[in-house]
C-alpha cells in the first residue's frame, strides 16, 4: 500500500481542516505525517528521516493512526487523535455525564448531553470532565457512537 | 506444591527455596506503569486512589505503582484511555537497564504484548525509532492495539523470525531481547506454569534463545548495548545462554546497577556445569524480593 509523507503545506491543510471543525490551533510541527489511502498517521521525525532504509524491509505497520479523511474536507479522528487536539478545541464538543459515559463505553449511542457548538452531521469530541473519551457523530436527537467494536468495553 | 518446587528449582540453595515457598503464601503484588505520554503519574495516582485503589510507588521506577485491589484494572476509564499499562514491576527492569534515549535506534526483538516497547517509547519521549518485532501474527494485533492506546509515535512493527532479523541489515544503538522462555519465574502470579515445565520444552527454548541472541549481535552497532532477559529462573535459559555467548562472541557482560533495587548475582553452577565467573554480573530477581515475578537480566556490549 502506498505511503505518502506529507510536506509542510500539506500538513498545514490538515491543520486548517481541524481549525474549521474544532476551532483548535493544534500544530503538527513536532511530528511527521503520512497518508495511507485516506488514513492519516503520525510518527516521529526520525522515522521519516530513515524511511529510505526501512521502507525496503517487510514491515507490518508504523506510526499512530490519527484519523481518516472524509468527504467535504472532514476528518474522523481516532480516540488518540481526539485526545491530542481536545485541550485546545472550542467547537463540536459534547460533554457526557456519568450515565451517558457508561452507555458510551459499552457501545451505545448517546442521548441528552451538554453540547458546545455542535453542528448536525459533524464529528464531535466526546468529553467526560477533562478527559476526551471518544468521537461521535451529531444526529438530530442523539450522538452516534463511533467507537470501533474492538475498543468497546463489555463491562464498566 | 512442595514437590513441584523441589523438582523445578533443585538448583537453588535451600534458603532461597524456602523463601520462594513463602512468597507464594504472601501473594503477588500487581503493578501498573503510568503512561506519562498522556498523564502525569501523580495525577493518575490521585484518580485511581479516589476510585478506591491503593497505590504504592515501585522503588526502581518513578512512574510505576504497586496496586492493591480486587477490582479489575482493565475495566477502568483510565485504562481505556491509555493512561496506564498493567505491567509486572520486575518486568520494568530490562528497559531500565537498557536505558534507551530520545533519538536512538532501538530494537525490541520479541515485543508483544508491548509493555516494554511502550515503556521504552515513554523513556525516549516518543522520539527516535523502535523496531518492535513480533514473530507471531496473532500477538502482533495485540501489540499494535497497545501501541495505539498508548499513543506511541516512534515504533515500526515487523513480523519477522527473530533468528533471521540480521538479514534486514539494520544496525541498532540498543537491543532488547526479552526472550521466549518457560516463564518459570511467573509462578507467583500463575502457579500452574510449574506443571508444564518439561525437559524437551526447555531444550528447544535454549536453542531458540541462543540463535536469537546470535542474530541480534549482528544487528548491534559497535558501541551498542544489548539486554537479554527472561521471566524464567532456570539457569539453562539464562546463565548458560550468556556463558555460551561470551565464549563464542566477542561480547562482555556489563555490571548492572539500578537505583531502588538490589539484585542477586547470576548462578555459577548448574547440574555439574560451571560457568564463567563473569556470570556473577548478571542480575536475578526472585519472587520473594518484592512479591513480583522472578526475572533474569543481563547487559552485554562488544
Amino acid at each position: 500500500m502506498q505511503i505518502k509523507f506529507l510536506k509542510k503545506e500539506e500538513k498545514l491543510k490538515i491543520e486548517e481542516i481541524l481549525k474549521k471543525e474544532y476551532e483548535t490551533d493544534f500544530s503538527f510541527q513536532e511530528f511527521s505525517l503520512f497518508l495511507k489511502e485516506n488514513k492519516i498517521f503520525l510518527c516521529s521525525k526520525e522515522i521519516e528521516e530513515k524511511k529510505e532504509i526501512f521502507l525496503k524491509i517487510n514491515f507490518f505497520s508504523f506510526g499512530l493512526f490519527f484519523g481518516e479523511l472524509k468527504k467535504n474536507d472532514r476528518i474522523l479522528l481516532s480516540l488518540e487523535g481526539g485526545q491530542m487536539i481536545a485541550l485546545s478545541a472550542r467547537k463540536n464538543i459534547a460533554f457526557l455525564d456519568e450515565k451517558s459515559l457508561r452507555n458510551f463505553l459499552l457501545g451505545f449511542n448517546i442521548l441528552g448531553t451538554k453540547e458546545i457548538n455542535c453542528k448536525e452531521e459533524a464529528f464531535v469530541l466526546l468529553k467526560y470532565r477533562d478527559d476526551l473519551v471518544g468521537i461521535g457523530k451529531k444526529k438530530k436527537n442523539y450522538i452516534e457512537n463511533l467507537t470501533v467494536k474492538t475498543r468497546r468495553l463489555s463491562q464498566f | 506444591m512442595k514437590e513441584l518446587f523441589r523438582k523445578n528449582f533443585f538448583y537453588l540453595e535451600n534458603s532461597i527455596l524456602l523463601k520462594i515457598g513463602e512468597s507464594l503464601k504472601k501473594g503477588y503484588q500487581r503493578a501498573i506503569r503510568a503512561n506519562t505520554i498522556k498523564i502525569e503519574s501523580s495525577k493518575l495516582k490521585e484518580r485511581l486512589e479516589k476510585k478506591g485503589f491503593l497505590l504504592k510507588e515501585v522503588p526502581w521506577f518513578q512512574d510505576a505503582f504497586f496496586v492493591k485491589t480486587n477490582k479489575s484494572l482493565g475495566k477502568t476509564l483510565e485504562h481505556f484511555l491509555g493512561y496506564f499499562f498493567v505491567q509486572d514491576a520486575s518486568s520494568l527492569l530490562p528497559p531500565l537497564v537498557l536505558d534507551p534515549k530520545p533519538g536512538e535506534m532501538v530494537l525490541d526483538l520479541c515485543a508483544a504484548p508491548g509493555a516494554k516497547t511502550t515503556q521504552m517509547a515513554q523513556m525516549m519521549k516518543n522520539q527516535g525509532v523502535i523496531f518492535a518485532n513480533e514473530p507471531k501474527k496473532k500477538r502482533l494485533a495485540v501489540l499494535k492495539g497497545n501501541l495505539q492506546r498508548c499513543t506511541i509515535l516512534n515504533a515500526i512493527l515487523t513480523n519477522l523470525d527473530g533468528r533471521l532479523f540480521s538479514k534486514t541489515g539494520l544496525k541498532f544503538d540498543k537491543i532488547l531481547i526479552d526472550a521466549p522462555c518457560s516463564g518459570s519465574g511467573t509462578f507467583i502470579s500463575n502457579p500452574s506454569i510449574l506443571l508444564g515445565l518439561k525437559e524437551g520444552l526447555i531444550k528447544k527454548l535454549v536453542h531458540l534463545q541462543k540463535t536469537i541472541l546470535a542474530s541480534a549481535f549482528s544487528c548491534l552497532k559497535k558501541e551498542g548495548t544489548l539486554v537479554y532477559s527472561t521471566c524464567s529462573l532456570d539457569p539453562r535459559e539464562n546463565e548458560e545462554v550468556i556463558d555460551w555467548a561470551i565464549k563464542n562472541f566477542s561480547v562482555k557482560i556489563q555490571e548492572i546497577k539500578v537505583k531502588g533495587i538490589d539484585f542477586h548475582p547470576g548462578i555459577l553452577e548448574y547440574n555439574g556445569k560451571t560457568f564463567s565467573p563473569e556470570i556473577r554480573k548478571c542480575a536475578r530477581i526472585y519472587p520473594f524480593d518484592y512479591q513480583t515475578e522472578g526475572f533474569f537480566v543481563c547487559k552485554l556490549s562488544f
